[in-house]
Order: structure tokens, then C-alpha cells, then sequence
């Protein structure tokens, strides 16, 4: 079972690579849209000049397996380079972010299950956490200046962590929460408990590690949230990472930069996402056993 | 009597924004245009660099969120509901493993990112954003459903209802679906906050609603390059952002309560 789960993944990565160059052919030939100006300024080929399908298809596909996604018209630097280099900047928000995220998502967890006034206050105050980090950014941006901070320093590295981190630290402390409820009332727990182990002793020897398992299970999710919305943190902020330079590739229609960061981003988090479900299922004896 | 007062305040809200809306315009018609002014009794949310009326603009875009909203629910709701369905219903165990591990797949993938590589392609505009948000999102509406329905399945009276001589689409349509019914409509109104912020997402890139329509996502970005010097140009969308995820609790009630109704 557990094989063949990760078996299905690589599949459909495999999948998804080849029909990633199948979408604009398909978009053309269905007459949804021309997208013939992503495909000159990516692969260099042009599709008014007799091109086939097939020619294009496979010229795609090429390069998406050799990660050759054209230069910028904007610097005129490789795009596979200038990605590479903007994941070094988008780095040093989104690891901090991740460590804030399970650190204090899991305190919040820990003190909403052991007191019920925290609890309250905690599900009074949920919205919060919906509120999108854009909102935050600008925020933070205004009052760091109203207060004299510079925020063109390496504040600005803490300031993206934390907004960065707001939602998936609600995510972390309520699956904690919900965790420890499952644990605790399960049967695994009452038999260590009429084996003579204490609550604590049973939680330390043998429940922990339940915690850390479905800690994996969303961490690819959170992975995903903060790649895809930090744009919403690095444009206000002017961090040269991966949403800065995506959003100002939109603005000056740089396609081989979009198409280049879209592709490899689905890749990467896709691999992320294989790697992660295969320590997990490795980890989880429950699944071994289902 | 508190249930009632919901649906009321809501309605009340809807028609102050609307008379607002009509006292604005009428309040600003022949008027000379004034570029980036402050907040004033003529422009309430003041003016951005074209002259454009702050407030008559995030209405604009507020009207704009909601109509989203209002086609992007139902339909994954709909699409979702039947994929799920009928992804229960197949008996071959080959085939469903197939599908369910497929959208399994589907849902860890980076549903942002696919959207906007979709819509590099097909071209910027709000229906090619509502129809690729759609398009994403179904997969894990169909899981809940397939989901919940296994979980149903496993009751007794499903198995009363077959020995009862039942047709299988029969009990799914009548016994299955009115159990999963509450839990699935909770689930697609929670989804409120997540279509809005995808919208809020893919129309700060400006690939969504083009001028001269007017959405959040594009006046907050707009509202970056006078952070500072024009601060009405942002502050208020970020205050209506706000007020619309704070209340997103209370307006999912009033869907729900709505619906209830509708039904009784």
C-alpha cells in the first residue's frame, strides 16, 4: 500500500511533466486563446510559421526536462539562473517562517488544550488568522516607517517571517489540538495506560511521535501556501525572492521568466511533496498497518 | 428571533452600500477630476492617480468579489457533489484507486501556481479567473464528498435500504447525499476565505478584472507606489478586506440559515 501510493505520485508527476506542454497546444487548438506570444518568447519557435504541434510539443518538453526555460527579456539572464538565485532571497523568509510556524503554533496548541480560558479566547480571536497576509504587510510596511524603523534593513527578513507564518501557525496549533484529542481517546492510549505508564509517560514514550507524523503530513501544504502567496510579503517589502520577481515579470510581460517560475516551482514542490509522503509513510505505523 | 436579525442586518448592509453607491455618483457627476486627493466630503475614500473615486471603486470591486463568489460556489458545489458521487458509486476497485489517488495528487499540488501558469496562457480577465478557479478547486470538493459518502456507507440503514430491494442511484440521491448535505454546504461556504484570497492573489498580478472595472487585489497594488505620500489610496481597501474575512463566519451563517429556510 505504501508503495503503491508513492508509486501513483510518481506517476502523475511523470504525468503532469508531459502534459504541462500539451496545455498551450490544447488552448490553441481549442480556440480559447492564442497564447502564441508565451510560446515565441519561451521556446523561440514561431507558431504562425508552419510549426506542427507535435514540433512544438516536443521542443516543450525538452526544455522542461533540462530546465532550459529561455533568458529574461528583462535582464537577459538565464531564467533558470535568476529562479535559482531569487530562491536564495525567498529562503530567508520562508525557513524562519516555517520554524515560527511549528514553534509557536505548536505552544498555542499546548496551551489551548490544557486550558479552556485560553481556548475560549483563542476561538474568539480565530478571524485573525484569516485576515490575509497582504493586509499584514501593508500594515507592518506603514507603521515601521510611521515608527522611524528602516525597513530596507534586515528587519524587514523578521517582518516576513512573522506574516508569512500567521496562517499556518493557526493551521499548526489546531491540528495539535486536534492531535492530542484523537491520542488521547484513543485505544493505543488506553492500553498503554492499563499496561501501568502514566498519562505523561504514555505521551512521551509512545504518543510524540504521532505529533511529529502528522506535523508531515500538512507541511508540504504549508510549503505550498507560503511559495504561492509571497509575492503578497516580498513586493511591499522589495525582497528580490521568487514573488517579487514573478510579479514584476508580469508587469514587463517577461514569459520566459512566468512561464520558467511556474513550471519549476510545480516541479519542485511536486518533488517535495513525493519526498515528504514517502518519510511519512515510512514513519506512520498506522499506515503500515492499514 | 436572532436568526431572523442575521439575514435582516445583511440585507440592510446590501442596501446602505447600494444607496451609497447611488448618493456617490450622483454627488461627483460633472464634477472637475482631482488626482490623488485626500479624503474629502466630495470623495469620502479620496482619489487615486487617474482621478478615479476611491470609494465608488472598491464598491465597484466589492460588487465584483461578490458575483465570484456567487458563481464560483454553486458550481464547485454542483461539480464537486457529482464527481464524488460518482467516484463512490464505481464498484471497481481498480479504477477508483485510480481516480482517488489522481485527485489526491491534485490537491497537494500548488493550486496557485497551475491557476496562474493557466492564465498566462488563455489571457488575463475576471471570467478566465473564475473559470480556472473552478477548476482547481473541484477536485477537493469532490474528495469531501467521496469522503464523507464512504463514511455513510458503512451504516446499517444503507444496508436496510438495499435489502429493502432500493436501487443504489435511489439511495444515494435520497438517503446518501441528505446525510453528507449539511457537512458538505459547511464545508463549500468555508471555502469563502480561500476563493477570496486566490482572487485578492490573482488580481494583485493584474490577471484578473482589467480597467475600467476595479478590483482589491489591483487597488492594493496600485496603493504600493504611494505607500507613504497617498495612504488613502490602501488603507481603506485593507479595512474592507478585513471587515469581509472578519465577518466571513457571520455571512456563511446567514448562506446557511438562508438556505434552511429556502428548504423548510
Amino acid at each position: 500500500m505504501t508503495i503503491k501510493r508513492i508509486a501513483y505520485r510518481l506517476l502523475f508527476l511523470g504525468f503532469t511533466i508531459l502534459i504541462i506542454p500539451l496545455m498551450p497546444i490544447a488552448i490553441i487548438f481549442l480556440g480559447v486563446s492564442s497564447p502564441e506570444y508565451v510560446i515565441y518568447g519561451t521556446l523561440n519557435m514561431k507558431v504562425s510559421q508552419a510549426v506542427s504541434a507535435w514540433d512544438i510539443y516536443t521542443t516543450f518538453l525538452k526544455h522542461i526536462i533540462m530546465f532550459d526555460f529561455g533568458t529574461s527579456t528583462a535582464s537577459g539572464q538565464l531564467v533558470i539562473k535568476e529562479v535559482i538565485s531569487a530562491l536564495g532571497a525567498s529562503a530567508k523568509s520562508i525557513l524562519p517562517a516555517l520554524l515560527i510556524s511549528y514553534g509557536i503554533g505548536t505552544l498555542i496548541g499546548i496551551l489551548i488544550s490544557k486550558s479552556p480560558a485560553i481556548e475560549k479566547v483563542w476561538l474568539k480571536s480565530e478571524f485573525i488568522f484569516y485576515v490575509p497576509m497582504i493586509v499584514f504587510s501593508y500594515v507592518c510596511l506603514y507603521l515601521l516607517d510611521f515608527t522611524g524603523i528602516n525597513f530596507l534593513s534586515n528587519v524587514k527578513y523578521i517582518f516576513t517571517s512573522l506574516i508569512l507564518s500567521v496562517y499556518p501557525m493557526y493551521i499548526v496549533a489546531k491540528s495539535f489540538k486536534k492531535t492530542m484529542g484523537e491520542i488521547s481517546n484513543s485505544d493505543f492510549f488506553s492500553f498503554h495506560q492499563v499496561c501501568g505508564f502514566s498519562s505523561k509517560q504514555t505521551w512521551k514514550k509512545f504518543c510524540q511521535k504521532f505529533v511529529v507524523i502528522d506535523y508531515f503530513s500538512f507541511f508540504e501544504n504549508l510549503v505550498v501556501f507560503m511559495f504561492g502567496f509571497i509575492f503578497f510579503v516580498e513586493t511591499p517589502f522589495g525582497i528580490h525572492g521568487i514573488g517579487y520577481k514573478f510579479v514584476f515579470a508580469i508587469q514587463r510581460f517577461d514569459y520566459p521568466v512566468i512561464i520558467g517560475f511556474c513550471i519549476f516551482s510545480i516541479i519542485l514542490l511536486s518533488v517535495i511533496g513525493v519526498l515528504v509522503e514517502t518519510i511519512k509513510l515510512g514513519l506512520d505505523p498506522r499506515v503500515m498497518s492499514s | 428571533m436572532f436568526k431572523i436579525s442575521k439575514i435582516k442586518t445583511i440585507v440592510v448592509l446590501i442596501i446602505i452600500l447600494l444607496l451609497s453607491y447611488a448618493c456617490k455618483s450622483w454627488l461627483i457627476t460633472g464634477e472637475v477630476t482631482t488626482y490623488l486627493s485626500a479624503p474629502s466630503f466630495r470623495h469620502w475614500f479620496g482619489t487615486d492617480t487617474a482621478g478615479g473615486d476611491i470609494f465608488l471603486k472598491s464598491i465597484n470591486a466589492l460588487g465584483i468579489e461578490i458575483i465570484t463568489l456567487v458563481i464560483v460556489l454553486p458550481v464547485i458545489y454542483f461539480l464537486g457533489f457529482i464527481i464524488g458521487m460518482v467516484l463512490s458509486y464505481f464498484s471497481s476497485e481498480k479504477i477508483r484507486e485510480f481516480l482517488l489517488s489522481l485527485i489526491h495528487y491534485w490537491v497537494t499540488l500548488p493550486v496557485l501556481l497551475i491557476a496562474l501558469f493557466l492564465l498566462i496562457l488563455i489571457g488575463a480577465g475576471q471570467l478566465n479567473v473564475i473559470a480556472i478557479m473552478i477548476f482547481v478547486l473541484i477536485p477537493t470538493q469532490a474528495l469531501y464528498v467521496y469522503n464523507q459518502l464512504e463514511t455513510v456507507k458503512k451504516n446499517d440503514f444503507v444496508i436496510a435500504k438495499m435489502s429493502y430491494g432500493l436501487s443504489k442511484p435511489y439511495i444515494y440521491i435520497h438517503h446518501l447525499f441528505p446525510n453528507i448535505k449539511k457537512g458538505y454546504t459547511n464545508y463549500t461556504l468555508a471555502r469563502m476565505p480561500e476563493i477570496i484570497m486566490m482572487n485578492l492573489a490573482l488580481n494583485f498580478l493584474g490577471l484578473g478584472v482589467q480597467p475600467p472595472h476595479s478590483s482589491f487585489g489591483r487597488m492594493l497594488f496600485d496603493g504600493l507606489s504611494f505607500m507613504f505620500s497617498a495612504w488613502w489610496m490602501w488603507v481603506f481597501v485593507v479595512i474592507i478586506l478585513t471587515t469581509i474575512f472578519i465577518s466571513i463566519n457571520f455571512i456563511s451563517g446567514c448562506l446557511l440559515l438562508g438556505g434552511e429556510n429556502f428548504g423548510n
